[in-house]
């Protein structure tokens, strides 16, 4: 009988535990960071046909189109990058990543190797790249190794310590599946549609490397990652993306050619296949590639892959049974594309939507307006440019300076006209006036 | 470590968990644990100022050995003099040195104008101004033999160091505490869930009212702009429920932490904003501060005996050395100081009113409408002198003061002027929401009845979704973890 009574206050006592937990649950649920889940769901969904995955900061983000490795070359990838990822975040975010799926290869961009320690900014973005594994161990091991301070381990493992803070923006639909943000359509990838040129950098010769005595901590974590890797079975591949960097970027992938070498991985420097052009390609000065960088790196990685460069080779899965649901993926990706361009309001974005080569665009012109350099060097990377031509006046009974037909170049579709007027008559380069 | 700290709630469990284990019989054994835990509580904030507790536990410990052991009235006078000397010199030294040298500097410049008096670098140890009154309470009560001198080191250090008061009180008296830590009791389960809810109670106080409260406070207090005077009426009025939450929910957590460990610590606070007078006020508000001045202070000075003039003077001596012990700094000593003069006021009041005696009828007869205006009338007196406990000096509060009287500006405190204040509007409505609910639990007690009996009354299954739902709501809405600062308890710098 006494017995009786102690269980039952033991049962009490794990009750109310029970319950708060469940509560705490269905409050980190509706409280959640979304942008994490969003971009990794497909992956933690679907991983089991994943090849290959890209790992780094964002400049990986922005640089490596999965659909575009299907649909070009059927190769099966996750952009696994993360914006401000340092190594060490790509590294225990990438190994986190192990225990839901073995890929074949893992290509680690090196940008960040000179990264002394992690910064706060990092804290807040850290988010992104660990929440959606769920507690483990192994996650506990991850947050202790990347951030000393106890606060920030506990906002890490255990999200709601941070998110809580947001509680005056619940609603019904935070904790419906419903009131979700859709997920990535893109296997991670993210445009960034803008073109800034950089600023240009002094060249600094290969034979100048990060400080190997006395590695900063990103430098540390590179062979970390090739270790990882082989105890997996997984080929390692260390690249480095193209952009008019600083010298201490430019000392990171030096750093990485001889870890390389040392570690017998191979290192793709995209930098020597020449095709970077700053006028066009950067999104933003010395670091981001838009998306005309973004396609003629993914379809550098592409050639490299499927042709089995260096030894490194991945499958081409189109037409494969077991396969189909990429088909489905990219028919989504593009008709998302689709909408999207048609949305676009931005004469800028427009030429950078444009760059995808299925979509075609004819120009026609009014009231003398002729391109300026930089808009007309967008032009010419168009790669179905159907023509840019002066226009008949009296056919201009909106006054633009400017037409653009956009086409499907699969299915010659015209998917919109869009009209544009210049800001001021008398500066053609200054950026046209929004779609009226 | 602070009780709203992810350390302490892995200690605390801890704590218990090994305190239980230690079987019942092996009482020293859990007694130097406990005392090891507390040393541990304290240590974690600076590991020196364990010695501190440590001195000021051995000197009262062997003075009270020698006044046992003493027959000369006399020597014993000297022995309890001698002690408290030592422990307050410590206090004195640590709390009030470069307010004395201030002031000598203020001095010296009106005779030598630029004349400066050196200060000194001195970090002011948490919790010195608690843990000193409650060694002298003890030493002046072995003095008076109103209770017996602690043979056991371990049990009187426990006494001094128990970590759940320790660093901002109940001040515990020795009568009370000393016996309690036999360390032979069993885990109660009914202890358990008292404590618990009143642990959370505290919880609920401080990191959902006092901590969301102190943003909007903060702010305005800390503005280097004068602004409007309505904005300082209203911070100061939002700051009179933050100190009560912060403190209370403190002292709440102490107790209930306490009462799971098997002991009972002394009240505290009791609906202090029922009060219909500021009398009846401080009756309510930091009792155990309270009392021990009135114990310690007020009653050797003679309390109300010998006439109105003395005890008179005997109110103010005790409440502008209340005012002293709370900071050392002027604007203190003058808020100790409005409270006595209130207590005046009333007093004079009361005797031109109600005779000779001065004698008020009991509240317990009183109307509804004369109870509801003194508490008023108690809460804007109250709320007045809180300017000053509040403001960052008594030319910040001649300040603020000015701001009210000359250019109140009400228009300011109205939406959506306000929410630039740090608190946005969903923040202003749970505030408001939650200081309701606060204010009906304070009715509750302030019938007499126990707040804790509106759970604890309930059949099993609704008890246990009120637990959960307290903890789910309080960690919900609390101000805590990275994405705040975390706000330690106001009254850990007295």
């Amino acid at each position: 009988m006494k017995m009786n009574g102690k269980l039952k206050k033991f049962i009490c006592v794990l009750a109310v535990i029970a319950l708060t937990a469940v509560n705490l649950a269905v409050l980190n649920y509706a409280l959640r960071d979304d942008y994490a889940y969003s971009r990794y769901q497909p992956f933690m969904d679907h991983s089991e046909d994943i090849d290959v995955v890209f790992i780094g900061s964002s400049r990986v983000v922005n640089s490596v189109n999965p659909m575009q490795l299907w649909h070009d070359y059927g190769i099966t990838s996750y952009n696994f990058g993360n914006s401000a990822f340092g190594i060490e975040n790509s590294y225990w975010s990438f190994r986190l990543s192990l225990r839901h799926h073995i890929p074949k290869i893992a290509v680690l961009d090196v940008f960040g190797a000179s990264r002394p320690e992690t910064d706060k900014l990092q804290l807040g973005l850290a988010h992104n790249g660990l929440d959606m594994y769920p507690l483990s161990l192994e996650k506990v091991r991850a947050v202790r190794a990347i951030y000393a301070d106890p606060a920030d381990q506990l906002e890490l493992l255990f999200p709601f310590s941070v998110f809580h803070n947001r509680w005056s923006g619940l609603t019904l639909a935070s904790f419906l599946p419903s009131g979700k943000p859709p997920v990535t359509d893109t296997n991670g990838f993210e445009f960034f549609y803008a073109r800034e040129g950089s600023v240009p950098q002094p060249q600094i010769p290969e034979n100048e490397t990060l400080d190997r005595d006395n590695p900063p901590l990103g430098c540390r974590y590179i062979p970390e990652f090739i270790d990882l890797c082989r105890e997996n079975g997984i080929t390692p591949v260390l690249m480095f993306i193209p952009h008019e960097v600083e010298p201490e970027r430019q000392r990171e992938a030096n750093t990485a050619r001889l870890i390389a070498k040392e570690k017998d991985v191979v290192f793709w420097d995209l930098r020597e296949d020449g095709f970077f052009n700053d006028l066009t390609d950067s999104a933003d000065p010395n670091t981001h590639l838009n998306p005309i960088g973004a396609a003629k790196v993914t379809g550098a990685l592409g050639e490299r892959l499927s042709a089995g460069a260096d030894g490194i080779s991945a499958a081409d899965h189109r037409g494969e049974a077991g396969y189909e649901r990429w088909d489905a993926l990219y028919d989504t990706y593009r008709q998302n594309l689709k909408t999207a361009i048609c949305a676009e309001d931005s004469y800028e974005r427009l030429l950078l939507r444009l760059a995808d080569d299925g979509f075609g665009a004819y120009f026609l012109t009014f009231q003398g307006y002729e391109p300026g350099p930089e808009e007309q060097a967008l032009i010419d990377v168009i790669p179905h440019n159907y023509g840019f031509e002066s226009g008949n006046e009296a056919e201009n009974p909106e006054n633009c300076d400017l037409r653009v037909y956009v086409y499907d170049t699969e299915t010659s579709e015209e998917l919109k006209i869009f009209s544009f007027r210049r800001m001021t008559s008398e500066d053609t380069n200054l950026p046209l006036n929004e779609n009226e | 470590m602070l009780f709203n700290s992810g350390q302490f709630l892995l200690f605390f469990p801890a704590v218990i968990l090994l305190y239980y284990i230690i079987p019942a019989k092996h009482s020293v054994a859990r007694r130097v644990f406990l005392l090891a835990a507390s040393y541990y509580f304290y240590m974690c904030w600076n590991a020196r100022y364990g010695l501190l507790i440590l001195g000021a536990t051995a000197v009262t410990y062997a003075a009270a050995r020698l006044l046992s052991k003493t027959e000369s009235p006399r020597k014993k006078k000297h022995i309890m003099i001698g002690g408290l000397c030592i422990v307050f010199a410590a206090l004195a030294y640590f709390k009030y040195t470069n307010f004395l040298l201030e002031n000598a500097e203020r001095l010296l410049q009106s005779v030598a104008p630029g004349a400066s008096v050196p200060r000194f670098d001195i970090l002011l140890p948490v919790g010195i101004s608690f843990f000193t009154f409650q060694a002298a309470g003890y030493l002046i009560d072995v003095y008076r033999g109103q209770t017996p001198a602690e043979t056991d080191f371990v049990r009187y250090a426990l006494f001094v160091s128990f970590f759940p008061q320790l660093v901002a009180g109940p001040i515990e008296r020795s009568r009370n505490l000393l016996g309690q830590l036999d360390c032979t009791n069993r885990f109660d389960y009914d202890r358990l869930r008292t404590g618990f809810l009143m642990m959370l109670q505290g919880y609920f106080m401080k990191i959902v009212i006092a901590d969301r409260a102190s943003v909007f406070v903060d702010t305005v207090f800390g503005s280097p702009d004068n602004l409007a005077g309505s904005l300082y009426i209203a911070a100061v009025t939002v700051f009179t429920f933050q100190i009560y939450c912060d403190f209370c929910g403190y002292s709440l957590i102490a107790i209930g932490a306490a009462r799971i460990l098997g002991v009972d610590l002394m009240q505290n606070f009791n609906a202090p904003y029922h009060g219909i007078s500021v009398r009846d006020y401080w009756r309510r508000w930091h009792i155990s501060l309270s009392t021990w001045f009135r114990d310690y202070v007020y009653i050797p000075l003679g309390g109300s005996r010998g006439g109105k003039v003395k005890y008179y003077r005997n109110l103010m001596i005790t409440f502008l050395l209340s005012g002293l012990w709370h900071g050392a700094s002027w604007n203190y000593v003058v808020w100790g100081g409005l409270n006595g003069f209130y207590q005046v006021l009333e007093g004079l009041t009361d005797s031109f009113l109600h005779g000779k005696t001065g004698q008020k009828p009991d509240p317990a007869r009183m109307g509804t409408g004369r109870k509801l205006f003194g508490t008023v009338r108690t809460f804007l007196a109250i709320d007045f002198a809180f300017i000053f406990f509040r403001a960052r000096g008594l030319k910040d509060a001649m300040r603020i003061l000015r701001q009210i009287f000359r250019a109140p500006q009400w228009a300011a405190v109205s939406a959506p002027g306000l929410y630039e204040y740090g608190l946005g509007r969903p923040d202003w409505i749970l505030l408001i929401l939650s200081l309701v609910l606060l204010m009906a639990l304070d009715s509750v007690l302030n019938r007499g009845k126990d707040p804790a009996d509106l759970v604890l009354n309930r059949p099993l299954p609704v008890r246990i979704i009120l637990y959960a739902l307290c903890i789910t709501l309080i960690l919900l809405f609390g101000i805590w973890g990275n994405a705040y600062d975390a706000h330690s308890f106001i009254y850990f710098q007295f």
